[in-house]
């Protein structure tokens, strides 16, 4: 997830051409009540995090005087929105909206190409307008190679039913949401509402924009405004979860730990997305409760694994840990091991009472073996151990034979 | 037989002065593949594990005929080479680079869909014919630990999934046709029923195994194509990740992604809709290796 926050998000449809409201940021209620008079003496305050659903939470609030958004912002900046607590607000300028649309363009798998969706009747309820009566959400997939044209977009605001002058400011609109979204590598932009305002002029009144992860090198202003902030996308990174961060930036070059602290108490180190993933509903399945999910990409990455598994077994109330991946085809698994072997012998733990089942199969599985070896209690296990092996052993062993 | 690789296909290789190229091109010709020349900008004349090398993907195809080219580029690198070979008209243009930004993968899908060229990828670990070839990173050193000829085909949209159901079916004394991992990205070249339609042309491919994962709505496009005909033969489905459905952890919150995944992508759907269109559907792991002897009736592979 890299969503930018709604200010970076409005300043990108300002800068394509999206008209936008006037907005300013204030972190304290001075601030707040100082920007309502540059924005004309009425205003929206919101909360600026990375969590939908503000309104339902009470983290919008219009006001209309100095006081009220001292005291609102006072209200507001002391909340949490989902996991996030709030530190900075948005002021934006008070809309007379007449009509909510919503649009937006993102990935379509199933076209393999952008595609734009645009409903007449936008707002919070679109999800809902959309199951009811699904054809008034429009939908246009886009060939990429050629881009969206006017007239396209145009024509779709028209089949929504909107009156000639209305249609080609939604088209004008589509076209430049489009816009952003090309240039600056979204995955995906959405202005909902798009609001119709007096003189029939369309503002984006709120905007998110989700960057394209994998195209972030070559998008480095956008990449330095994703800050921690984000968190993981539904909650603030954990101390640990930063901790694994760092200890990912450390070395760019060699296999990139992907990494979510859980509530559980089994260490639950296993890698390969798919592997993971299913390991992870078949522990669920046994009963066992994983403290959390770790992933690193094929690399050198033997002092990765040491530091990873040091701060994992600093997790307090660890009943046991788990060390797997699928079979693997070229990445010699010793390597791995041999930084799971130095970080286990540090540990002042006796593996017959904590134990540690190790699954890797694949180049240098006997090596890996030797090395094993020298942490008597740890249990090795190669290409015949099923990941239902592994995952029905570590419950056993950590929660007792009886289970849970 | 096999789909789209055996022994005679002419593979070329991209990016083949990297270390990554350097590092595989002995694995893969030791087992069979056929590697007829490399592509590396600017190193043209050079040679590579005593493949000879081309500047350009023209020069390489007029020289030797390509019918294959994997890509070995790095992923800022791989649009301009994609569409490079794709303008040269190779028939199959297989992407392993992961990290490539949606938008190029989106650019090269599309040319590639204009020109009748098959794309494989991007984020895909590579391709195995049992017993024939293989191209990336698939096998590796290892290959027949994982791998042996018979009649189930495979595909996966992770890599590694994809060769630990092999490495169970081996051990199980089950061969395979071919195994193929489409990529895990979401915009991607071939999906599932690209791979089921050449599978259902192949007549030694008896019963196929899929893996697939939650989000988008490959699963359920395969489950269409079934019902509708497209593919008869014996399909064994596993899903994971029904889990993260009645997780408390919500996903992040768009509009758009909820308007867009309305009614696909959840894992519990897409084993329903495979239900129904006939699939065998394994509820765990080790359901597989038991669902493929059902599928082949009893008879195992040779």
């Amino acid at each position: 997830m890299a969503r930018l926050l709604e200010h970076d998000s409005l300043d990108l449809l300002r800068h394509h051409g999206v008209p936008v409201p006037a907005y300013a940021v204030a972190e304290t209620p001075g601030e707040a009540a100082s920007a309502l008079a540059r924005l004309g003496g009425r205003a929206v305050l919101k909360a600026l995090v990375p969590a939908g659903r503000r309104g339902k939470a009470g983290a919008v609030q219009a006001v209309s005087s100095p006081e009220e958004a001292r005291s609102q912002a006072e209200r507001i900046l002391r909340m949490r929105v989902g996991h996030f607590p709030v530190r900075r607000l948005i002021a934006m300028e008070a809309l007379d909206i007449r009509r909510e649309l919503f649009l937006s363009v993102t990935f379509d798998p199933r076209h393999k190409s952008p595609l734009v969706l645009f409903c007449a009747e936008g707002g919070v309820e679109v999800e809902e307008i959309a199951a009811e009566r699904p054809e008034k959400l429009l939908e246009l997939p886009v060939d990429i190679t050629r881009g969206l044209a006017a007239h396209q977009a145009a024509g779709l605001a028209g089949r929504a039913g909107l009156a000639r002058p209305l249609a080609l400011a939604c088209g004008r609109a589509m076209c430049a949401l489009y816009d952003l979204f090309r240039a600056r590598d979204c995955r995906m932009v959405e202005v909902n509402p798009l609001a119709e305002i007096e003189g029939g002029r369309l503002v984006a009144a709120s905007g998110v924009v989700d960057l394209d992860e994998q195209a972030l090198y070559r998008q480095p202003d956008l990449a330095g405004r994703l800050g921690d902030e984000e968190g993981n996308g539904w909650r603030p990174l954990t101390p640990l979860e930063r901790e694994m961060r760092a200890i990912d930036a450390a070395d760019p070059h060699v296999g990139a730990i992907r990494f979510g602290e859980m509530e559980g108490d089994i260490g639950f180190m296993v890698s390969g997305g798919g592997y993971g993933l299913t390991a992870l509903g078949q522990l669920l399945k046994e009963g066992g409760r994983p403290a959390c999910t770790f992933d690193i990409t094929p690399g050198r990455f033997e002092e990765k694994m040491y530091r990873a598994v040091k701060a994992v077994l600093r997790k307090p109330g660890l009943k046991g840990l788990v060390l797997a991946g699928n079979v693997s085809n070229f990445a010699r698994v010793d390597i791995r091991v041999a930084g799971i072997v130095r970080a286990l012998k540090e540990a002042d733990l006796d593996f017959g009472k904590f134990p540690v089942v190790i699954r890797y199969a694949g180049p240098g599985a006997e090596e890996a073996r030797r090395l094993i070896a020298q942490v008597p209690g740890v249990e090795w296990h190669e290409e015949d151990f099923s990941l239902e092996d592994l995952c029905r052993r570590i419950v056993e062993r950590a929660y007792g034979r009886a289970g849970r | 037989m096999s789909i789209l690789l055996d022994g005679e296909t002419r593979v070329l290789v991209q990016g083949a002065t990297g270390a990554e190229a350097r590092r595989l091109i002995p694995t893969m010709r030791a087992y069979g593949t056929r590697v007829v020349a490399g592509v590396s900008p600017g190193k043209g004349g050079e040679r590579v594990e005593g493949v000879p090398v081309y500047d350009t993907v023209a020069a390489a195809r007029r020289a030797h005929g390509v019918d294959y080219s994997v890509l070995f580029t790095p992923a800022r690198f791989t649009k301009e080479a994609a569409l490079e070979a794709i303008e040269a008209g190779v028939p199959v243009v297989h992407i392993l680079a992961e990290g490539v930004p949606h938008h190029d993968a989106c650019e090269v899908v599309t040319r590639a869909r204009a020109a009748g060229v098959f794309v494989i990828g991007p984020n895909s670990q590579g391709m195995l014919s049992p017993g024939k070839a293989k191209v990336g990173g698939t096998g590796g050193e290892v290959p027949d630990l994982m791998f042996r000829p018979g009649p189930v085909g495979v595909v996966s949209r992770s890599g590694g999934m994809g060769a630990e159901i092999c490495l169970f079916l081996t051990r199980a004394g089950i061969g395979q046709t071919t195994y193929v991992a489409i990529g895990g990205d979401l915009i991607i070249g071939a999906a599932f029923v690209e791979m089921l339609a050449l599978f259902e042309q192949d007549p030694e491919t008896r019963c196929v195994v899929m893996f697939g994962e939650p989000g988008t709505g490959r699963e359920e496009e395969a489950a269409e194509f079934i019902a509708r005909g497209g593919f008869t033969k014996p399909l064994v489905a596993m899903i994971p990740g029904e889990f993260l459905e009645t997780s408390p952890t919500p996903a992040a919150v768009s509009h758009t992604g909820a308007l867009i995944e309305r009614g696909v992508g959840a894992p519990s759907q897409k084993k329903k809709r495979l239900r129904e269109a006939g699939a065998y559907v394994a509820e765990s792991f080790s359901d597989i290796v038991p669902l493929v002897r059902r599928a082949l009736g009893g008879a195992e592979g040779r």
